[in-house]
């Protein structure tokens, strides 16, 4: 029997990298990282990602390959998130050219991504034209079986967002959802570059009534404040980026909000291709974690695996509880609502 | 006493901004009021001419005011639109114009209304080198009288009764108001018989409620959409749930004025033949702050807002909230009254006695203008 396709869903700055790294360490499962953030463009250029219809090989291969305006404006910047993890100095793609599977995915896979690269572009265009679900799912079976994997597990940061499209991407796929306190998570979310980013862009776009990634139509400028006008594409710095000022409170309501939308997504999966789990119970105690994780995917659970997963644990105590007294409280009722559905869900003890 | 005048019923109006809401609806009461010829200098703009552009605002607000059909033979036959740019010497207006405007009335109502300092110098061009301009043009027309068309909020943060008079630099918010206070002295010092006119928070017309104004009102109602928009990309229904503090004197006043009120007082007071002085063109019934603070928030789609006094314990939502609406601070903190009696002095009776906006009428106007909004909506990108 085929093992089924897995893909972790959560809200961005759960500990999910983590996973990849400890899905990674298995023989038999091809660790496929970060391709959604990178695809969608930091989580905007949804309909790009997955679009509607038939997509040819070639065309599958142009987005899979084609530099995404947001990712490569932070690199230019040097503004690099840590989920980059293409090799500069032996790498032959200049920042503003990085392709969008060059920033994380081929690296995560292969110690020469450029060759590897160069592999996908031989053989990615003379696909059949297929829905969107078949062209990804034929990249990761291609990829699992070049480097004798069984089973491939993807996972992308705040990918919680677009599970509806997920289901309906992969049909067969079963979801691993992990789930850390949102104040931490929120807290995270305020200080990383690519969050930073996407919402940065999500306020510009409310604000001009426009992507101003992809209109030059400039109507509403007046309407931005300072930060978001000197954050414009055509006017991006790094200072400017490092002023845009995201108070904490402001991602916990976001985070509580993708918890919402995301559990109520997630009724669609079937109980049995569904497994929550929660960051602080993989951090405190590892190794009963990845045995569930293992048994969940159904994969084998060798003890090296479950060994080699529990030293890549570092349990840090919470960061929230530095910020300000006024900050945490700000924070703390921002994430309840997301605490409260978590609690329906029968995640009990979310937070403490 | 900033000069002498005469009157002259058949004299030539001159206009600048004539496109602009309070421009054109002054051009629409003048035509009704006084039997002159009409020039409005109006800036090229893409592949319209000036006749083009000033032609389709009239006829929409002849629509839009319920203002009688006959008023487009009027502008037809009275009405000259000449291309000029303030921001440029002369006004961009050739010789054999300026001729033809020789001891005309002006009326400059061109401004910019951006307030943000990043848009300072454009602000600066527009509105002081800008109206330096219009004034030397006034002078070598020989012009009657200069009426400056300028804001009631030109005292900044003062409050209380507001007297008509020169104002004070050091009361200022932005670098919009700074502006307008040096405006009005290139005027002053300009040596023109010039009335100094000063309308309020301008809005829709009084019947209609129709409003071609996207700023004040209609600019905290925007921002307030748009900051709703954001909490729903944050979080969605979170525009329902979560209420934000602002900071309100809730006991104030804030002065709407109808577009139609303003022009009315001020082509009455050029009819009377007025002295060279400060006139305010605002409102004698104006609405309590409270009152049109809840109806912006409710009719934008957000939650009442909870009033405070200060901003000590706001939340840094709240804060960002604030941040987007601090230029409408003047407007809800630091209530004024501004007095009117230079404007009654020579209307009397015949001096517009205001609108009341309470409950639903005010509801009406920012209706119409979310109407609007509404139409021109564009869509952004998919977020889930």
């Amino acid at each position: 029997m085929t093992p089924r396709p897995v893909i972790i869903v959560g809200t961005g700055r759960c500990g999910s990298t983590l996973l990849s790294e400890i899905i990674r360490l298995h023989d038999d499962l091809l660790s496929v990282s970060e391709v959604f953030s990178f695809m969608t463009d930091l989580g905007i250029r949804i309909d790009r990602a997955f679009p509607q219809g038939l997509v040819s090989g070639l065309d599958f291969w142009n987005t899979l390959s084609s530099p995404q305006p947001r990712q490569t404006l932070l690199l230019a910047h040097d503004l690099q998130m840590p989920e980059v993890l293409y090799p500069w100095r032996r790498g032959r793609f200049e920042p503003l050219e990085l392709p969008p599977i060059q920033q994380a995915m081929l690296a995560h896979i292969d110690t020469d991504p450029d060759r590897l690269f160069d592999v996908l572009a031989a053989e990615v265009p003379t696909w059949a034209s297929a829905p969107i679900g078949t062209q990804y799912t034929r990249l990761f079976g291609f990829l699992a079986g070049r480097y004798g994997k069984r089973q491939w597990v993807e996972r992308s940061g705040g990918s919680l967002r677009v599970v509806e499209r997920l289901q309906a991407t992969f049909p067969d796929a079963a979801f691993i959802h992990l789930v850390r306190d949102g104040r931490d998570t929120a807290l995270s979310m305020s200080r990383h570059i690519g969050f930073r980013m996407a919402i940065l862009c999500g306020l510009q776009a409310e604000q001009l009534g426009v992507d101003p990634f992809e209109s030059n139509d400039r109507t509403d400028e007046a309407d931005l404040s300072d930060e978001l006008a000197d954050t414009l594409p055509e006017r991006f710095t790094k200072d400017a980026f490092d002023r845009f000022d995201l108070p904490p409170s402001l991602c916990g309501h976001y985070w509580s909000g993708e918890i919402v939308a995301g559990l109520a997504a997630l009724k669609a999966v079937p109980a049995d291709s569904l497994l929550t789990i929660r960051y602080e119970d993989l951090v405190s105690n590892p190794s009963p974690v990845v045995e569930q994780l293992g048994a969940f995917m159904g994969c084998s659970v060798p003890e090296a695996w479950v060994r080699g997963s529990a030293a890549l644990v570092r349990n840090e105590p919470p960061r929230w509880l530095e910020l300000p007294s006024k900050q945490r409280e700000d924070l703390a009722e921002a994430c309840q609502p997301g605490f409260d559905a978590l609690e329906n869900f029968g995640l009990v003890g979310s937070h403490s | 006493m900033l000069g002498s005048t005469n009157v002259n019923p058949k004299r030539t109006h001159v206009v600048t901004g004539g496109t602009g809401f309070v421009g054109s609806a002054l051009i629409l009461e003048l035509l009704q009021r006084t039997s002159g010829d009409i020039v409005a200098l109006v800036r090229p703009k893409g592949d319209r001419s000036p006749a083009q552009r000033l032609t389709e605002t009239l006829d929409e607000l002849i629509e839009g005011y319920a203002l009688p059909d006959s008023l487009r033979h009027e502008v037809a036959t009275r009405v000259v639109a000449i291309a000029g740019d303030i921001e440029t010497g002369n006004c961009g207006v050739s010789a054999f114009d300026t001729h033809a405007m020789r001891g005309a009335e002006f009326w400059h109502c061109a401004a910019s209304l951006q307030y943000q300092d990043r848009h300072r110098e454009q602000i600066e061009r527009t509105n002081v080198r800008g109206t330096a301009n219009v004034v030397q043009f006034a002078r070598e027309t020989r012009c009657a009288m200069f009426n400056m068309i300028s804001t009631a909020y030109v005292v900044g943060s003062r409050q209380g009764d507001i007297i008509a008079e020169a104002p004070d630099m050091a009361y200022v918010n932005n670098c919009y108001e700074r502006s307008k206070i040096m405006a009005e002295q290139q005027v002053l010092d300009s040596g023109l018989a010039a009335r100094i006119m000063r309308p309020s928070v301008v809005i829709g017309h009084s019947q209609t409620h129709y409003t071609t104004s996207t700023d004040g009102l209609y600019g905290f109602i925007r921002n307030l959409t748009k900051f709703r928009n954001a909490l729903e990309r944050t979080q969605i229904g979170l525009s329902k749930t979560l209420s934000v503090s602002i900071e309100v004197d809730t006991d104030g006043l804030i002065d709407f004025v109808p577009v139609d009120l303003v022009v009315r007082d001020a082509v009455g007071l050029s009819n009377a033949n007025a002295d060279p002085d400060y006139y305010h063109l605002t409102n004698p019934t104006p609405p309590k702050i409270a009152d049109a603070v809840n109806a912006a928030f409710v009719l934008s789609g957000l939650r009442a807002p909870q009033f405070v006094g200060s901003r000590e314990h706001m939340t840094e939502v709240d804060l960002k909230l604030q941040q987007r609406i601090d230029f409408y601070s003047s407007y809800i903190i630091n209530p004024k009254r501004f007095d009117r009696s230079s404007v009654t002095a020579v209307l009397g009776e015949h001096a517009q006695s205001g609108r009341d906006l309470e409950g639903a009428e005010l509801h009406a106007f920012c209706n119409c203008f979310l109407h609007r909004l509404e139409g021109s909506k564009r869509t952004v990108a998919a977020v889930r």
